[in-house]
């Protein structure tokens, strides 16, 4: 599509866009293997004569800053606490809200225009307009400084965005698939359960993917209901290293990477679900 | 031909999920904010509210710092949202042409994945200006660029100095925005969904009518992203108006409340000085105003967004 003549400077700027949005990650890397004094640019002192060259003066990459960085703040125990938030989250994510979506497609329930179009309104409406009451109600219930408030509301649901993705989906299925089943005797949770998510694999990849992002990330939750620091997860506890940052920045950049690979391994393992209907567009 | 049918009963059990997620995140909630905002929560057991009117809707017209929070979120997201728009559309034209554009869509997409605190205090040291990489590049570029004016009179002798990133009233939101152009391959991958779907041959035949590039960018490729663009000026508008972690973690003193962000104000209020009341009245207030921008938005554009080509779908 693109004549020749312009598509070698094309090409070009793509890479040159591609360096720019990998510098920041690559310096990163590079800072969080370096010893600390050499973190930071100040005119460096210029080595006196006659005082002794460190012998253990830091040289090549510091992967030790990596295994500090891991041990020195429970940094291995806020990893782990977000890892449980996340896979629990996932699961209750995606059980509750293609079961919701199917039920909303596919069941005839009264009053299910209704509640298609809660689903909706909640999409729309900012986490920090309910926050207090919510965070005053989980109190009451003793949820205080568990994983409950974290946890509970993605089994319930998911959240809107999940539940119109797997409706979408479930909305395009042949009818005749359903009447099918249902003639083989299906019950609703066959026709769920056999039919619909075996068919929807790449919508369960997409929210299980985006599902584990969020929630990997999220900060605002976690830093309202949890007190107790052995029970933060790594969002809340990186915050722990901003107050001794003069001291620990290498240890800083290294947990940080750290967290950062996660989603990066998500979505280079969910990539094709991410992007599947994005590549089908270009062959067509 | 006739279907069997399961009972009633279990045929809402599919639902359920989302009735439990509307009564207890969403109608309880929504109720105890009503009483919240006119009244006082008393910290016994068990909770007690105390009526006190409008007060905490009257607060909300006198309190200088509210409107200054106010008018940071608005100022932050009037130059974010059309800054992320942009960017992102000229990544998404960039690869659009891309044999490979499922790869180069991932590698730019990669960045949003990773937005959360890691990345904040990747950048927060990134834009430290005594010893972060960005001023340890633009200070002798900066320098060099002085010299020249300089000897050509176009400088006074003071020699010029990088940004104070984070550490100045000024440069406290532009870092924000800087910042937030490594994230704009989210609504890339929006936009570019958008063009990939725009028919090849329509901006072919305008170029066989002797349309050139411009006009053929402005009359075929932009009516067909309008609603992506649409979309995304929307949620990126209501996003930076709720944006929390930067502000949160980025803040400091010497900023003088550059940052203090509507959310971060409302957090602050409500978690920091334990005045639920108020905070129930500026989340109200939030509500409203997202709610008018939302309708008043729709109504604006409804008359240059081309929804037509979409409806084929």
């Amino acid at each position: 599509m693109t004549p020749p003549r312009r598509a070698l400077p094309l090409a070009l700027m793509r890479w040159v866009v591609g360096l720019l949005i990998a510098a920041p990650l690559l310096w990163t890397a590079k800072a969080s293997l370096e010893p600390l004094d050499r973190l930071f640019h100040s005119p460096l002192p210029a080595p006196q004569p006659g005082s002794a060259v460190d012998p253990d003066a830091a040289s090549g990459p510091q992967w030790s800053n990596y295994r500090e960085a891991l041990t020195r703040l429970p940094m291995g125990r806020f990893l782990l606490n977000s890892a449980v938030i996340t896979l629990s989250s996932v699961v209750g994510a995606v059980i509750s809200a293609s079961m919701v979506a199917f039920g909303l497609a596919w069941l005839p329930l009264r009053g299910r225009r209704a509640l298609l179009l809660t689903v909706l309104a909640t999409m729309a409406l900012p986490v920090q307009v309910l926050l207090v009451p919510q965070f005053l109600i989980f109190r009451e219930l003793g949820w205080h400084n568990t994983y409950k408030p974290l946890i509970v509301p993605s089994w319930l649901g998911g959240s809107a965005f999940f539940i119109l993705l797997f409706y979408q989906f479930f909305r395009g299925v042949p009818r005749a698939f359903v009447d099918a089943a249902r003639i083989d005797g299906a019950t609703d949770w066959d026709v769920y359960w056999r039919v619909m998510l075996p068919l929807s694999r790449p919508v369960l990849g997409a929210v299980a993917a985006l599902a584990a992002v969020a929630h990997w990330q999220a900060f605002l939750s976690p830093l309202v209901y949890l007190s107790d620091y052995e029970r933060y997860p790594v969002s809340v506890g990186l915050r722990m290293f901003q107050t001794v940052e003069g001291n620990w920045l290498n240890h800083m950049l290294a947990a940080s990477i750290t967290a950062m690979l996660v989603p990066l391994l998500v979505l280079f393992v969910a990539q094709r679900f991410l992007m599947r209907g994005l590549i089908a567009e270009t062959r067509r | 031909m006739t279907v069997p049918k399961a009972p009633r009963v279990r045929r809402w059990f599919f639902v359920l999920p989302w009735i439990g997620a509307l009564l207890l995140l969403y109608a309880a909630p929504a109720a105890l904010l009503a009483i919240l905002s006119v009244g006082r929560w008393r910290e016994s057991s068990p909770a007690a509210i105390e009526w006190v009117g409008l007060s905490n809707f009257h607060r909300l017209l006198t309190d200088a710092r509210l409107g200054q929070a106010l008018a940071n979120s608005a100022i932050y997201s009037v130059v974010n949202v059309p800054l992320q728009l942009a960017a992102a559309l000229l990544l998404a034209l960039l690869i659009r042409g891309s044999t490979r554009v499922g790869a180069w869509a991932v590698f730019y997409y990669a960045p949003h994945t990773m937005a959360g605190v890691a990345a904040l205090l990747t950048w927060w040291w990134l834009l430290n200006p005594q010893s972060g990489p960005i001023n340890e590049i633009l200070r002798p570029v900066l320098q060099d660029v002085h010299r020249v004016a300089f000897a050509a009179g176009f400088a006074a002798e003071a020699p010029w100095t990088p940004p104070n990133w984070l550490y100045a009233p000024n440069w406290a939101k532009p870092s924000l925005w800087l910042m937030n152009l490594w994230y704009c391959g989210g609504g890339m991958l929006i936009l570019l969904a958008a063009l990939l779907k725009a028919d090849p041959a329509l901006s072919e035949a305008a170029r066989l009518d002797g349309a050139g590039r411009v006009r053929r960018f402005l009359h075929v490729t932009l009516p067909h992203v309008s609603p992506a663009i649409l979309f995304n000026a929307v949620t990126g508008a209501m996003l930076s108006m709720q944006e929390f972690s930067a502000p949160f973690l980025l803040s400091n003193f010497q900023q003088q409340d550059a940052l203090s962000f509507y959310s971060l104000y409302l957090y602050r209020t409500a978690f920091e000085r334990g005045d639920f009341g108020y905070a129930a009245a500026q989340a109200w207030l939030l509500l409203a105003m997202l709610l008018a921008f939302g309708l008043a938005t729709s109504a604006i554009t409804r008359r240059w967004v081309h929804y037509d080509m979409e409806a084929e779908e």
